[in-house]
């Protein structure tokens, strides 16, 4: 808990903000790799290993990272979408006791399933094309026994103009649709029943960028509207900047760096953020060639056979022989917390450093 | 959120520019399929080739001019009779449907009887003509018939006469019945069979999975024919002739579930894991309704596809085991029986027409393939 | 100036689909000079895969180039017009690989899965260029270690899938570049890639240009990019080229409203948190029901109602050389000039 409690202090923000709606503690999915008919069990895939982070009321946390590094299973275990094999999950309602996720029953599940939802990244999968609008958005009102027949037509009308979209449309079919007009859809099945917590999971990545920032302004908007908290899981540096409070930052089933997003933005404390950010393309030609580019040699580490010590090593130019044999904790530097042994010595480069 | 309801657009609603309905915008899944299959003329035509077959097969013993056991045995090995609908006398033409009598010659050397359509003996022949009793759909007692000799002692034979004096059109069209019906019930046993075990299968996965799919491949390692044989040759001869169509049902769905089986668990293994199942979970839904919500109609489609390519397998699986000696055996009729009979040299040599039955079995097969690729085709109107 | 390598006009690639013609490509022109990187830019569905596909003559069926020229002045300065070559002759066949060749989003569909990667390149490399076995496979070395696959001559024996992405796609850089071609098209090579590969992949690929002096044309719907790579930059919209400028004028001048307002629409690192970004309203409109007049009007900021709606937008060039489909910048084309009097 001192981890959390750390991570609680060090928000400087408005009181509310410090009032944790999700708290996750040593997180672990892990899974076997088996083989044989016997399914013997030859070793583990650490998908998330050991991660823990608080998302505090009302503010968005963005958690970032390249692809395989967790962050989406993360997002999915915190909802049970995957089983956890070890840590725990807290969420806490604005007014009740806080819920144990992983135990939680299936009456006690549903109800968190109800308050924290989810937007998926991909509108064309995430909805049923055999289903018309109105019952896609209407199932959770229904099946979470909010609503009744008529009503629940009448919510999701309401629901359709609130996302943008005209309630006439209740009637028709996904596949009348455009790619962002499903994501509003997407998002108001995920806000029908009216919850206050919403796992955005790679929820803009697969719209055009014109779509996109539509997209972004309608989750602002609504999060206001209904009072929301994100999640928002996500791999483009840009859009996580432009949307969240705090981000943490994931590498190989780890935690490697949380933090406000002005501060891990402007002044990166872990030599992996570090280059995540160097990476970015930047849209002004005239910064082209600008500034010392980090350029990360190799590959993402393998979750299956991680590197000893700190796992992100092999790819580290400031490592040293400890980064290869201690593994180094979540600690707080400054304002962020920094999973790396040298976070107070190095001086790294932050998107200040390229801005024209 | 209902009662914090003002209700204005947010400023990003997209700008509502002219809005041009279509009815594509609220088609749902089966007008989608129908649609697409709409386009396809020869699915579309096969279909109802497909239909067809099996009114006659509802309505055999109305359209069949005899009973099956209906014989007159001086026709054996009687030719087909053309059948004319007009007379010329000396008013000109009249309307009278009919056939020619036969004359008949006997080889003095081999003693065989020929038959030679009589031009001069007019067989009057009737729509709706009283022939034999049978009760139509089982129930309504009658003696009417599609088409019969006015006389019903009087030859006529469309599709000619075999070895008994029986008519080969009368006896196709009654085979229609169980030749079709057996791929139906089949094929539904073994949609039964393939969709409970290939849902536990898909759904439950590890070791049932496991289990299930090593028991799929050991039933698809046997040769078919000797298991059919030794199958078949186990059903006891005291057996009704409905016993042994059913044992024979069983015997063939045996083998055929396991491909269907094998499908409905690709299906529930590639959806279980879409997002929009997912969604539903978290949308509160039991698995049960999601099974019964999501999965069945998003497979339903491609099952059915499936399941019209399964029957004609039946069909020719039924006409082999017949047609060996193994499947049905007379007094019951089937394409298969028919075709039995015909397995002599003097049927290929002499009464050709004995193999018409088989033509009925290529038209049904051809049809019901053909509208199983364009089901197959139409089943997933969301691509592209 | 010098020559330019490729030069395209009045290109149309229609799509006949049961009645209805889709026009995918709708009436583009475009330049590429020889050394240079131009960036084709659009949302999803603008036409800009392809009007790639068109140059190779790779159309997938129904699709069809249907008018317009595509010049491509050969090494041997001959100039052929490969829109009029048979997609399935021997002279387009010639071109492909050897001196244009292409790249793709997804390697894996440009890589054969049963061959492993040398003896897809050292293939490619004998049927272009008269060498033995062993210089091909030489070259095929060289050029892996050129795109930076580390162990060339153990991935030689390796099949696409034993590589990772980023790998992968330096394979089919280096099965692209095998036979030195004078123009590389690269259809979205680094969207499947994560931010990190991205990067590297970039620079490889503007090294490589750098040192073999080829031209890219190079497909892609991230504005990041194009910043990074681009010399000059054409935008599409509904399979039309609607402004082609330097990449600085993309970026600091731009002149179209579309342009502008996909400028607008991009987050931006640096920017503060919470900042508003500015969009575009609505969607890109079905292809089987384009608006009238300039088909970005009923998105467009600037629209002039009466105009816009009804008048087809012409090319107009500017001074500095920018190119230009928008009412706001022909000068008067009604009230001076006949319809297509203009360049």
């Amino acid at each position: 808990m001192t981890l959390v409690a750390k991570q609680g202090i060090r928000r400087s923000g408005s009181s509310d903000r410090r009032t944790p709606i999700y708290t996750v503690e040593g997180l672990r999915v892990h899974f076997p790799i088996t083989r044989g008919v016997m399914r013997r069990i030859v070793g583990q895939v650490k998908a998330v290993d050991d991660i823990s982070f608080i998302v505090y009321r009302g503010e968005t946390l963005g958690l970032v990272g390249e692809s395989g590094c967790g962050k989406t299973t993360t997002g999915r275990a915190l909802l049970r979408i995957v089983e956890p094999t070890g840590g725990r999950i807290t969420y806490t309602p604005p007014d009740g006791d806080p819920i144990n996720v992983r135990t939680a029953g299936r009456d006690e599940l549903k109800a968190v399933r109800r308050a924290a939802r989810m937007v998926f990244q991909d509108p064309n999968s995430s909805l049923n094309p055999r289903l018309p609008v109105g019952e896609i958005i209407g199932e959770g009102l229904h099946y979470h026994g909010i609503a009744r027949g008529a009503e629940i037509e009448d919510r999701v009308a309401d629901m359709l103009r609130r996302v943008g979209l005209r309630p006439e449309y209740i009637r028709r079919y996904p596949h009348a649709f455009s790619g962002g007009e499903r994501q509003r859809i997407g998002i108001a099945r995920a806000l029908a029943v009216n919850p206050n917590f919403v796992i955005c999971d790679e929820a803009v990545s697969a719209l055009d960028v014109s779509v996109q920032a539509q997209i972004l302004r309608l989750l602002r908007e609504l999060k206001d509207e209904f009072d929301l908290t994100y999640l928002f899981v996500g791999h483009d540096l840009a859009v996580i900047q432009h949307i969240c409070d705090r981000v943490a930052v994931m590498y190989a089933g780890k935690l490697v760096e949380i933090g406000p997003t002005q501060s891990i933005f402007a002044t990166p404390r872990h030599p992996y953020t570090e280059a995540l950010l160097s990476a970015v393309p930047r849209p002004d030609p005239r910064v082209r060639g600008t500034g010392e580019r980090v350029r990360l040699a190799g590959e993402v580490a393998d979750v299956s056979n991680l590197p000893s010590g700190c796992a992100f090593h092999p790819r580290c130019r400031y490592a040293t022989e400890r980064c290869k044999t201690e593994t180094p904790q979540l600690r707080p530097v400054g304002e962020q917390m920094v999973a790396c042994h040298f976070a107070d010595s190095l001086t790294l480069k932050g998107v200040g450093s390229y801005a024209a | 959120m209902i009662d914090q309801a003002d209700i204005d657009t947010p400023a990003t609603a997209p700008k509502a520019h002219a809005e041009v309905e279509h009815r594509e915008q609220y088609a749902g899944q089966w007008t989608l399929i129908w649609w697409k299959l709409g386009r396809n003329k020869v699915a579309l035509f096969s279909g109802a080739v497909v239909l067809i077959i099996y009114l006659v097969a509802i309505f055999a013993d109305f359209l069949a001019p005899f009973s099956s056991e209906h014989y007159q045995g001086r026709y054996a090995y009687a030719p087909p009779q053309p059948l004319s609908f007009f007379v010329q006398n000396e008013e000109g033409w009249r309307f009278q449907p009919h056939v020619n009598a036969y004359t008949t010659d006997i080889d003095p050397v081999s003693f065989r009887r020929t038959f030679v359509p009589d031009p001069e003996e007019v067989v009057p022949v009737r729509f709706f003509a009283a022939g034999e009793t049978y009760h139509l759909l089982g129930i309504i007692p009658t003696d009417i018939h599609l088409l019969g000799p006015e006389n019903p002692r009087d030859p006529m034979f469309l599709f000619g006469a075999d070895r008994l004096g029986r008519d080969v059109l009368s006896r196709t069209i009654h085979g229609t019945r169980v030749s079709m019906s057996i791929g139906l019930i089949g094929v539904g046993l073994s949609l039964v069979l393939g969709i409970i075990l290939g849902g536990l299968s898909g759904f439950i996965g590890g070791a049932v999975d496991t289990l299930i799919q090593r028991i799929i491949e050991f039933l698809q390692s046997i040769p078919t024919i000797p298991l059919w044989m030794g199958l078949a040759a186990a059903i006891p001869q005291s057996w009704t002739p409905l016993q042994v169509y059913f044992a024979i049902t069983v015997i063939l769905s045996l083998i055929g579930w396991t491909s269907l089986a094998r499908e409905v668990r690709g299906k529930f293994m590639a959806l279980r894991h879409e997002d929009f199942v997912t969604a539903a979970r978290l949308d509160g839904l039991g698995e049960m309704v999601i099974i019964r919500k999501h999965l069945v109609p998003s497979f339903l489609s491609h099952i059915i596809a499936s399941v019209t390519l399964a029957i004609p397998a039946m069909i020719l699986a039924e006409t082999a085991l017949s047609f060996i000696g193994i499947g049905l055996k007379p007094p019951v009729v089937s394409w298969g029986v028919l075709l039995q009979e015909a397995q002599n040299i003097r049927s290929v040599a002499t009464a050709p027409w004995l193999f018409l039955p088989g033509a009925a079995i290529v038209v049904s097969v051809l049809s019901m393939n053909f509208l199983g690729d364009g089901l197959i085709d139409a089943a997933d109107p969301y691509g592209n | 100036m010098t020559q330019p390598l490729l030069e395209i006009s009045g290109l149309k690639t229609h799509f006949g689909v049961g009645g209805t013609t889709i026009r995918a490509v709708d009436g583009v022109d475009l330049v590429v000079n020889p050394g240079e990187t131009v960036c084709l830019v659009g949302e999803s569905g603008c036409g800009k895969s392809m009007m790639a596909r068109s140059i190779l003559r790779i159309v997938p069926p129904p699709g069809q180039v249907t008018a317009g020229q595509i010049n491509l002045h050969r090494q041997s300065g001959k100039v052929v017009d490969l829109a009029a070559l048979d997609p399935k002759g021997a002279e387009i066949r010639s071109i492909r690989g050897r001196e244009v060749a292409m790249i793709f989003q997804e390697p894996m569909t440009a890589l054969g899965p049963v061959q492993t990667i040398g003896s897809q390149i050292t293939d490619a490399i004998q049927l272009h260029l008269k060498v033995s076995r062993k210089e091909a496979r030489n070259q095929a070395i060289e050029v892996l270690t050129r795109v930076g696959m580390p162990r060339p001559e153990q991935r030689l024996e390796a099949y696409p899938f034993q590589l990772s992405g980023g790998m992968r796609q330096r394979a089919m850089i280096a099965l692209a570049l095998s036979c030195q071609p004078r123009l590389l098209i690269a259809d979205e090579p680094t969207t499947a890639l994560d931010v990190t590969t991205q990067a590297v992949i970039l620079d490889l690929i503007r090294d490589l240009q750098a040192e073999m002096g080829m031209a890219v044309l190079f497909i892609t719907h991230d504005l990041g990019v194009v910043a990074e790579i681009a010399d000059s930059v054409a935008v599409m919209y509904l399979g039309r080229v609607v402004e082609r400028a330097a990449v600085d004028d993309i970026f600091h001048n731009a002149r179209h409203p579309y342009t502008r307002g996909l400028l607008r629409s991009i987050p931006r690192l640096g920017i503060r948190v919470g900042e508003e970004l500015d969009t575009i309203e609505g969607m890109v409109p079905n292809p089987f029901n384009r608006p009238s007049g300039c088909s970005f009007h009923p998105r467009c900021v600037e629209m002039i109602p009466g105009r816009c709606d009804r008048v087809d937008p012409s090319r107009t060039r500017l001074p500095d050389g920018t190119e230009v489909r928008c009412l706001l910048h022909e000068p008067h084309r009604q009230e001076t000039a006949p319809a297509g009097a203009l360049q």
